[in-house]
C-alpha cells in the first residue's frame, strides 16, 4: 500500500517546486511524508500545521471544500480531500507553477482514492 | 521478506511486524501494545502466544474477561483450529483472573508464572489495564518491579487499553508505556478505508525499529497482517562508503576504528538519505576530533 502510495506521488514528490507531500489521516495522524528539503528549512510551518491540522481537517470534510490553502512567505500550503478520511498535504515554493502542480495533484488524489477506497 | 541475522529475537507471530522491529521482540522484555476497543489487541496477543507454541516456547495467556472456553471461541471463529488441542496438551496455558481480586503484585498471578514459566516463556496479559487502573504515579516502582519479575520470566506482551479520548497522559497508561521495552500502538478509525487501521512502533528500546504509520488488516486464518514492509525495503538507500571518502578527500585509514565502525553501522541500516547523513557526520564532527 505505502509503496504504491509512493508511486503515485512520484510526480509530486519529484518536482523540485515541492518541499514536501505529506497524507494526513482525519485524526491529524501523518501516514505518509515526504520531504524535498532538510528538515530544519520547513520545520517551523511543519509544526505549525501539525498543531492546525486536526482543526482544518474537520473544516474541510464539514464544509466539503474540494481544497484549502494557505501562505508563509514564499510557501504555499494545499490541503486536497482524497477520501472520506484522507488529506493530502503539499508544501511548495510560490514560484511553483500553480497550473502543472494543480493537475499533477488533482491526478494523485483520483489514483488514490480508488486506491484508498477501492472503488 | 528481509533476512535478519546473527539477531536474538523473539519472532512476535504477526505477519510483517517482525521486519518492522529489526527482527521481532528481543529476548526477555516487556512489549506493551496499546490500543483502544476494537483494535485487535486479543487477536494479536494469541497470534504471539501461538508462534511461541510453533517454535516450542511453553505460552501463558492472562485474561480478565476470557477463560478457556472464551479463547477457543475467539480462535475458532479466526480459523485458528489447533488451538484448541494446544490447550488441551498444556502448550498453551489459558488463566481467567478476576479483575476485583488481583493487582500487580497479586500472590497468586505470580505464583502462577513463576511456577510454569522457564526462561523462554511467552507470557501475555489481556489486558493489563485492570490490574492498574487505579494506579498513580508514586506506584511507578511497584510496576517497575513486576515487570522485572517478568522479564525474569521470558518475553512478555502486555496489551493496555487506550482511552476513547486518547489522553496517553493518566498514570495508567503512561506508566507500562515508559516502563515497557517497547510499544506499538493500534489505532482503527473505523471508516473501513485503506487507512482505518494502523500500526505504529513508539519505541524499541536496544533496537532499530521502522518508523511511520503502516495499515493493517485482520484476516481470517492469518490474524494481524501489516502492509508495508516493501516500503521499508524499497525505501533502503545503498551506501557507497568509498564513494563518500572520495568526496570528501579521505581514506579509511584516516579515520579511528571507532569512527570507521559507527560509520559503517549507519551504512549497513541504509536508511533514506543516510549517505548525506554521514557525509555531513564526517565533514562537520567526527574528522574534527
Amino acid at each position: 500500500m505505502l509503496s504504491k502510495i509512493s508511486n503515485i506521488l512520484e510526480p509530486l514528490t519529484e518536482d523540485e517546486g515541492v518541499k514536501m507531500v505529506v497524507l494526513y489521516r482525519i485524526d491529524g495522524v501523518p501516514i505518509f511524508a515526504r520531504l524535498n528539503v532538510p528538515k530544519r528549512e520547513i520545520a517551523p510551518t511543519l509544526y505549525w500545521l501539525e498543531k492546525q491540522i486536526k482543526d482544518m481537517l474537520y473544516q474541510i470534510f464539514s464544509q466539503n471544500l474540494d481544497e484549502a490553502s494557505f501562505k508563509f512567505g514564499n510557501t504555499k500550503i494545499m490541503l486536497y480531500p482524497v477520501s472520506r478520511t484522507i488529506i493530502l498535504g503539499i508544501m511548495a515554493d510560490e514560484e511553483t507553477s500553480a497550473y502543472k502542480l494543480d493537475i499533477d495533484i488533482r491526478t494523485s488524489c483520483k489514483e488514490m482514492e480508488s486506491l484508498i477506497t477501492g472503488n | 521478506m528481509i533476512n535478519w541475522v546473527n539477531r536474538m529475537r523473539v519472532s512476535t507471530g504477526v505477519y510483517g511486524l517482525d521486519d518492522l522491529l529489526g527482527g521481532g521482540f528481543l529476548p526477555n522484555t516487556i512489549n506493551v501494545v496499546l490500543g483502544s476497543t476494537g483494535t485487535g489487541k486479543t487477536i494479536f496477543s494469541l497470534q504471539y502466544l501461538l508462534k511461541g507454541v510453533e517454535v516450542g516456547n511453553k505460552s501463558i495467556f492472562v485474561s480478565f474477561d476470557m477463560d478457556e472456553e472464551g479463547v477457543i471461541k475467539t480462535a475458532l471463529a479466526l480459523g485458528w483450529d489447533e488451538v484448541k488441542d494446544y490447550i488441551a496438551e498444556g502448550k498453551l496455558l489459558v488463566n481467567k483472573f478476576y479483575a476485583e481480586n488481583v493487582s500487580y503484585v497479586n500472590n497468586d498471578l505470580l505464583n502462577l508464572l513463576m511456577t510454569e514459566s522457564n526462561k523462554n516463556t511467552r507470557i501475555v496479559i489481556d489486558s493489563f489495564t485492570p490490574m492498574i487502573s487505579s494506579l498513580n504515579f508514586e506506584m511507578r516502582n511497584d510496576v517497575n518491579w513486576f515487570f522485572n519479575k517478568l522479564r525474569e520470566l521470558g518475553t512478555a506482551l502486555v496489551t493496555l487499553e487506550e482511552p476513547l479520548n486518547g489522553d496517553l497522559g493518566e498514570a495508567y497508561v503512561s506508566i507500562p508505556m515508559f516502563l515497557g521495552d517497547s510499544v506499538i500502538q493500534l489505532k482503527n478509525i473505523g471508516y473501513g478505508e485503506a487507512f482505518s487501521r494502523t500500526l505504529r512502533i513508539i519505541k524499541q528500546r536496544g533496537s532499530w525499529h521502522a518508523e511511520g504509520v503502516f495499515p493493517y488488516r485482520i484476516l481470517d486464518g492469518i490474524g494481524v497482517y501489516i502492509e508495508g514492509v516493501e516500503y521499508i525495503i524499497e525505501s533502503k538507500e545503498e551506501v557507497n562508503l568509498e564513494e563518500i571518502f572520495n568526496e570528501l578527500g579521505i581514506k579509511r585509514s584516516d579515520l579511528s576504528s571507532s569512527v570507521l565502525a559507527k560509520i559503517e553501522k549507519l551504512a549497513k541500516m541504509g536508511e533514506r538519505g543516510i549517505s548525506q547523513v554521514i557525509t555531513d557526520l564526517l565533514k562537520n564532527y567526527l574528522l574534527k576530533k
